[in-house]
């Protein structure tokens, strides 16, 4: 029966039935532990974002961090000058210049310790 | 002359080149610069007799042709919109014209904005419509449904593009300005957009953008938001979605050139539409001719861009070579392509894209035989097939990091000494990836219940391959940021690369002359 398929049929079918093995496969076990994706989905999650360490960052790095401007930069070096080592991510949103939405933008992306 | 060393498009793209360079560098008036192509084509046909002086005749005649070419892409027509610009500051610009360009839907800090490029044809002045050109970006701040080929009517503000960063190599005015457009227009949301005439009749791009769409709708539906936008970089070429900690990733491990439609792309479509015709009962002809008709399709599809351009030729070239049972000289089809880019426009010879791109196959054709000899000569157990594999891997992605290293360190301001090792796990997986995406579309299209098939390999390869990327990012020295690199390191790079390039082609040939010698001596 195999003889009846040419070298490329066979390569294109293959390929087809190990995509729809693979696919039904998964597609049982996400239906039967869910918990799975959340493992599997790591692009839609924080957990691949390179962050950025707020207590030895420049102004550059802080600058080019996203949501954070000049004036948040700034305004997070003078706090680090006047209290030091920063101990927690939530102390910045005492800061003047950082609006909540804002912070919570940014805050993915920043660590004390990363 | 022997077919292999018959390459007479490399030397006519240099001086082509040189000339745009040249009228860039130098303030040549265009009188003079036709003086010069003027005597030099009479010198050339003067001493059509003595084949070297000619050559040298003609190619300078090219050069100032290159030269000209650019001046003439440069000046603006008379009827040109951008002279009655400065009249329109802080007023209602209304213009008439042609969407010439796919029309996006992209975020921006005022929601979603609709952009495209339109072809002005007339603006509206005291004195009534007038007939203009010129070509300007538009952008919509509200999602409305337009398409390409549409005649339309819309009044904003017109201004010059923004520079976003003054210290930073790139700059936004000048990108628009390769394209041909030197002004935006800003639409407000409540702004009224008239669609004048909806265009009729077959049309070989909206045919392209019309199966792009279908496409993203489905890679939208089967997909999660980040997954769907890094699949429509990959395949359809919509870059502008893709997340930035991915796009950062992929930059940072040096593999970003995998989000740009390129040769390795283009391969593996070709491949594929080729293995597809070969199931229908065709000749073999048409199979190939088939196979190049989709290729410009999909160069249409994906927006054709520079790469997309240089491996579509390269690639129809290769097969039209099959056709006509003749072999190809590859540093000859890679001048021929980067002569036709730059015909379509010279502008391309500063865009980064094109500097990449040509320059990665340069390296990839020049070093990467030496790279795997030596390789194999190290590792003696190169006989086993799976460590040939892993030598050309190596081979290939060293090859090419070495030709544009310079380029990104000067660009870019990274290097990524690890990118080899991340191409070695990153290549195979993205050619799996487009596989199985093209497969997703295709058969989606017909038996949409296969999607979730197609969906779910593709949701494990690609958070598979993004993980893999997000921990080669994680080793020590995988890159290093560099402050500034000097136009002058970059130069003097590339001066021992092209040495080195010379010296070991020259070497080469003096040796196989040499044992072609000493066999002649023998018989």
């Amino acid at each position: 029966m195999i003889s009846y398929f040419s070298r490329q049929e066979r390569l294109v079918l293959s390929g087809l039935v190990m995509i729809l093995v693979a696919g039904s496969v998964c597609s049982v076990v996400f239906k039967r532990y869910p918990q799975l994706q959340n493992i599997v989905n790591v692009m839609d999650t924080d957990r691949l974002i390179l962050k950025t360490n707020i207590n030895t960052a420049n102004y550059e790095e802080l600058v080019d961090i996203p949501y954070i401007g000049p004036a948040t930069a700034n305004s997070i070096l003078e706090y680090r000058q006047a209290h030091g080592v920063i101990q927690d991510i939530s102390e910045l949103k005492a800061l003047p210049v950082v609006r909540l939405e804002n912070y919570k933008k940014f805050s993915v992306y920043i660590a004390v310790n990363p | 002359m022997s077919n292999q060393s018959y390459r007479p498009f490399i030397v006519i793209v240099l001086a082509f080149a040189g000339g745009i360079f040249l009228h860039g560098v130098l303030s040549v008036s265009f009188m003079w610069w036709v003086l010069l192509a003027s005597l030099n084509c009479l010198l050339c046909a003067g001493f059509y007799r003595r084949k070297c002086v000619a050559t040298m005749f003609l190619l300078i005649a090219v050069l100032c042709c290159g030269a000209l070419y650019m001046q003439s892409v440069q000046t603006l027509p008379k009827n040109h919109f951008s002279s009655i610009v400065k009249y329109y500051y802080k007023k209602p610009f209304t213009i008439q014209g042609v969407i010439v360009s796919e029309v996006e839907k992209r975020t921006s800090f005022k929601g979603v904005k609709t952009t495209f490029v339109c072809d002005v044809m007339r603006v509206k002045t005291k004195w009534g419509w007038k007939d203009k050109s010129g070509k300007v970006l538009v952008n919509i701040f509200r999602d409305i449904d337009l398409s390409y080929g549409q005649d339309i009517e819309l009044a904003g503000r017109i201004h010059r593009p923004f520079e976003f960063a003054k210290d930073s190599n790139f700059s936004y005015q000048d990108l628009l300005a390769r394209k041909g457009i030197t002004h935006i227009l800003s639409v407000k949301a409540r702004a009224k957009v008239g669609v004048m005439r909806v265009p009729a009749g077959f049309s070989f791009r909206r045919l392209a953008l019309k199966v792009k769409h279908k496409g993203q709708a489905l890679l939208n539906q089967a997909l999660t938001a980040n997954e769907s936008a890094l699949m429509r970089a990959i395949l359809l070429g919509d870059r502008h979605d893709i997340p930035s900690h991915v796009r950062e990733l992929f930059q940072l491990s040096g593999v970003a050139h995998v989000l740009a439609i390129s040769g390795l792309h283009i391969g593996i479509v070709s491949f594929l539409f080729f293995m597809l015709l070969k199931l229908l009962p065709l000749p073999r002809l048409w199979q190939y001719g088939l196979t190049i008709l989709l290729l410009v399709f999909y160069a249409f599809l994906t927006g054709g861009r520079v790469s997309v351009v240089r491996s579509t030729l390269m690639s129809s070239v290769f097969i039209a070579s099959f056709i006509m049972e003749k072999e190809t000289e590859v540093f000859n089809v890679l001048s021929l392509a980067a002569l036709i880019v730059l015909l379509l426009n010279p502008y391309h010879l500063y865009d980064v894209g094109f500097q990449l791109s040509f320059l990665s196959v340069f390296s990839i054709v020049t070093l990467y035989p030496h790279i795997s000899n030596f390789l194999k000569r190290i590792c003696l157990a190169g006989k086993s097939r799976c460590v040939a594999h892993l030598i050309q891997s190596i081979s290939v992605s060293l090859s090419a990091y070495l030709g544009v290293c310079g380029l990104i360190a000067y660009y870019f301001q990274i290097i990524t000494p690890l990118s080899v090792l991340a191409n070695i796990i990153v290549i195979p997986l993205i050619a799996v990836i487009v596989s199985v995406g093209m497969g997703l579309i295709l058969i989606g299209s017909i038996l949409p219940s296969t999607i979730f098939a197609f969906a779910l390999c593709l949701k494990l390869l690609l958070n598979a391959m993004v993980a893999i990327i997000f921990l080669c990012v994680q080793i020590p020295g995988a890159y290093v940021r560099l402050e500034t690199v000097s136009l002058r390191i970059v130069v003097y790079y590339y001066v021992l690369f092209f040495i080195v390039i010379f010296v070991k082609q020259f070497l080469g040939k003096v040796l196989s002359f040499g044992v072609k010698g000493e066999r002649c001596v023998k018989t």
